[in-house]
């Protein structure tokens, strides 16, 4: 039987056969539960209760919710934020380190280890940080220069941007390796044309360097854009009781789905807020897949 | 007065010096050559003159300058690369443009020498494609415009033709020629064929290890090699050398071959071992004019190349390699003569490898 197939079916099979574990492990653990929230989402199920069809109520209600509109804002500000910042300084750290001969993989090292490290002691130790005098480190500096102290995390303006810079400094690692990696893809020669042809470093970043880094862009823009709008580690610690305060000046989207889910128990209302993440995260990847892609 | 003169030109990477002083002039106009085996020193030197490496020791002068501690742009020099640096994401116009980038020209005169350029190229019907859309041959015109476009003193050439396949390499080296016919331009060009060596250069340089061996024009170099290296890198198949000796009473005798016995041209002193040197092209299969030198043998192979053949045979423990009519009826394994003029052999001193005068 098998041997009467061709050797394009042989290879059809074959890949199928390996295919089957992976495709099952996805409709089981990926799909099924993406579908499931999609149905959970149209009930007002609450854990203790069976789920009972309630149509779009739960959405209605996230609507009408000044919360959600406030943490929607706040996920996007982290997003707006955070993206070109982060990138600017990794691609501007990748940038130089790239000419670094001297302890260059040491160097590496230290802005991957923050990768490295869990989030949540990571966030604790900047909430040491941000601590008023004598404790907090950035306060401590800035009354040593005779700068007046800084409220930090208890500002419902500084609140946000405090929580995101130890989010960007544990993502930076990452950004600059594979800046670092799409550097290296350059051939040298491109570069040393440019300088026989007397063009300016300027020029050269802003005509050869960065057009031939597009694909790595793409690449980090999309990941590093799921990364801040689904922040949450970082909020749950730094902020009193994980709550994203002060007055919701810090909470993203998850960390509002997750007090649905596990503070509330209502698991509808929660999964009416994923259903709404997912679309903003397929829309958003969709568009830059769209915009960024070489013609 | 040369257009380029490099004067003990010296490169140390540390401790390691690998280039040793190298002296070379080139006139206005001139196409010169650098050829040599790979890590002779040969992109080096190139790439000192463009400025794209430091130089440890020595002078560089370009147009009677002195460009030692010059930027690559203010040398007056364009270059050629062998896996060509142009832009994927620039059009063929841009990519041109791009060497005027800095030239102190208007928009109307940039895209005059741009149109000008690609009408010499035949790039005029692509210049709106993208570098992915062309060839290798077409890609390596676009890097040869970019080049043009900017009307240097002299143009660098790193192995330009290297990566194209054989026939578009021949069909380039045509182009590269007439190019320089028209242009007029001053050219160094670094390859490591001596066949692309042979037939673009008005002389050319053979290096090794860091050193220039010889130069001059190919037919000195063929005619003329100074040693064994030049002598069997220059010509292909490559000479063939054997071990003899040159007697007192000037004849040459080759060793295991005592029937072959030939006068010596030039100078003759005590009886000294030597190597002797007999290119395939002057070795006829037959047996030749009265006075020739005879090697009998047993052919190994026979490679027909068309209209004639090469000849490999074994002779008195040496191999060899002869041309032959293709109409010698010669089977591996069968006996075969070859006769060698006197006027065709080449001697070397044994030990140095440094030719004997002829006369």
């Amino acid at each position: 039987m098998y041997d009467r197939l061709t050797i394009h079916q042989k290879q059809a099979f074959w890949a199928w056969v390996f295919l089957a574990v992976p495709v099952v492990f996805f409709i089981v653990v990926r799909f099924y539960p993406t579908f499931d929230a999609a149905w959970i989402s149209l009930t007002n199920w609450s854990l203790f209760r069976e789920p009972k069809f309630i149509g779009l109520a739960n959405y209605k209600e996230m609507f009408q919710d000044p919360v959600f509109w406030k943490v929607f804002a706040n996920t996007f500000k982290y997003l707006a934020l955070g993206l070109p910042v982060s990138l600017l300084i990794s691609f501007t750290v990748a940038y130089y380190l790239d000419r670094v001969r001297f302890m260059h993989g040491l160097i590496r090292g230290l802005y991957f280890v923050p990768y490295l490290t869990t989030a949540v002691a990571m966030a604790w130790v900047w909430r040491w940080f941000y601590q008023p005098v004598p404790i907090g480190l950035f306060n401590d500096a800035l009354s040593a220069v005779g700068l007046p102290q800084q409220p930090f995390l208890r500002s419902v303006d500084q609140a946000l941007p405090s929580v995101l810079a130890p989010a960007i400094w544990a993502g930076l690692g990452f950004q600059v390796i594979i800046f670092l990696a799409g550097l290296r893809a350059i051939p040298e020669t491109y570069y040393e044309a440019a300088r026989i042809d007397g063009v300016g470093a300027w020029t050269i970043l802003w005509e050869i360097t960065l057009p031939l880094l597009k694909p790595t862009l793409l690449f980090l823009i999309v990941i590093s854009s799921i990364g801040f709008l689904r922040i949450f580690d970082q909020v749950y610690n730094m902020t009193v009781d994980g709550q994203g305060g002060p007055l919701n000046a810090t909470r993203p989207l998850v960390l509002n789905i997750y007090n649905s889910a596990f503070v509330d128990y209502d698991m509808g209302y929660a999964t009416a807020q994923t259903m709404v993440l997912f679309l903003v995260l397929l829309v958003i990847t969709i568009v830059q897949l769209r915009l960024l892609r070489s013609k | 007065m040369a257009e380029v003169s490099i004067k003990k030109l010296v490169k140390r990477y540390g401790d390691t010096e690998i280039l040793h002083g190298i002296d070379l002039d080139i006139a206005h106009g001139e196409f010169v050559v650098l050829v040599g085996p790979s890590g002779c020193g040969k992109s080096t030197t190139l790439r000192m003159l463009a400025g794209l490496e430091e130089i440890s020791g020595g002078e560089i002068a370009i147009g009677g300058r002195v460009v030692n501690n010059l930027e690559p742009k203010a040398r007056n020099i364009a270059m050629v690369f062998q896996n060509y640096a142009i832009y994927p994401h620039f059009t063929v116009y841009k990519n041109i443009g791009f060497g005027l980038r800095t030239a102190k020209l208007d928009k109307r005169e940039k895209d005059k020498r741009i149109r000008e350029a690609a009408e010499i190229l035949d790039l005029t019907p692509l210049l709106e494609r993208k570098p992915s859309q062309l060839s290798g041959g077409q890609r390596q015109r676009v890097a040869i415009g970019r080049a043009m476009v900017r009307d240097p003193a002299v143009f660098l050439f790193d192995e330009p033709l290297s990566n194209l396949d054989a026939q578009l390499r021949a069909q380039m080296r045509l182009e590269v020629k007439r190019l320089h016919r028209r242009l007029g331009a001053t050219i160094v060009f670094v390859t490591h064929d001596q066949v692309e060596a042979m037939t673009l250069a008005d002389r050319i340089a053979i290096m090794r290890e860091g050193r220039i061996e010889q130069l001059g024009t190919p037919d000195e170099l063929y005619e003329q090699p100074v040693n064994t290296f030049v002598a069997q890198f220059v010509g292909s198949p490559s000479m063939n050398l054997l071990p003899g000796t040159l007697d007192a009473d000037g004849q040459v005798r080759l060793e295991g071959l005592p029937e072959f016995a030939v006068p010596w041209s030039g100078p003759t002193g005590a009886a000294q071992p030597v190597t002797v040197g007999l290119r395939p092209d002057e070795m006829r299969v037959g047996d030749g004019l009265p006075g020739s030198g005879r090697i009998s043998g047993e052919v190994e192979i026979v490679e027909r190349l068309g209209h004639d053949a090469l000849v490999y045979l074994k002779a008195g423990g040496h191999a060899l390699i002869a041309k032959a009519e293709i109409a010698n009826a010669l089977t591996p394994g069968g006996p075969v003569t070859v006769t060698a003029a006197p006027g065709a052999l080449h001697l070397f001193e044994r030990e140095s490898g440094r030719a004997l005068p002829r006369s």
